[in-house]
């Protein structure tokens, strides 16, 4: 399935908000770490912070690819049989991912969670600061 | 009566039924999801000229109201696999 473009360019945006994202979350714990903030700072930081990321973007993937696929979906039964499995596919694969990081010593959970709302602090930041404006007033 | 038996048991209950209610957040963006669906596609078929537009918009849309959904599960999934483990930490 071919991606549409403005599909693809929400997806290149999400992407470099989550990676901008997953930079700052690092430079920041290191900057509380080294000022003294009670928080611990190693290299499981930054690989949590960068898997919560990829995480994040890849949920935001299926939800674009799952709304373009409902999009084109002719009945209304499909298209909800349709969201109401990615939703579930989607929330089980955070679930595994939480899980994994909460129970896995090797990584820092808060560092892995906190990524996950990324790809929605990227839209805020985008409306925030003019990248994405209504560029029609539409209407009949 | 052991009371710091009957603390942990109250706790994990807690833990338990605060995790299940914060689960619940989990149904709202869904009906959002697919009612902005729905008025996508009546859009669509409206002014199909507009398909790029209203797919960003419906999609970017669908992304903010999945929000509380995230925050609801990992709030959920944390007090499934953190809080009981503090608090039997603190009740000794």
């Amino acid at each position: 399935m071919n991606l549409q473009p403005d599909v693809k360019r929400e997806l290149r945006h999400i992407g470099i908000g989550c990676a901008a994202g997953a930079v700052l979350l690092s430079a920041g714990w290191g900057v509380l770490a080294a000022a003294g903030a009670g928080l611990s700072f190693g290299w499981s930081v930054p690989l949590s912070a960068a898997l919560g990321a990829g995480v994040a973007w890849l949920n935001f993937f299926g939800l674009a690819v799952t709304l373009q696929k409902a999009v084109h979906c002719d009945s209304e039964t499909g298209r909800r049989n349709l969201l109401r499995a990615s939703d579930i596919y989607r929330k089980l694969g955070l679930g595994v991912f939480v899980a994994a990081m909460v129970l896995i010593p090797v990584f820092n959970w808060v560092a892995a969670a906190i990524p996950l709302l990324f790809p929605q602090l990227t839209i805020f930041a985008m409306y925030a600061f003019g990248r994405k404006t209504p560029s029609s007033k539409g209407g009949e | 009566m052991d009371f710091q038996l009957l603390a942990k048991g109250i706790a994990l209950a807690g833990c338990a039924i605060g995790a299940g209610c914060a689960l619940i957040a989990g149904i709202g963006p869904g009906i959002g999801e697919g009612n902005a669906v729905a008025a996508a596609c009546e859009a669509i078929g409206r002014q199909p000229e507009c398909k790029g537009d209203v797919t960003s918009t419906m999609l970017l849309g669908c992304a903010i109201a999945e929000t509380t959904g995230i925050y609801g599960f990992v709030t959920g999934l944390l007090l499934i696999f953190v809080a009981p483990g503090m608090f039997m930490g603190m009740l000794g």
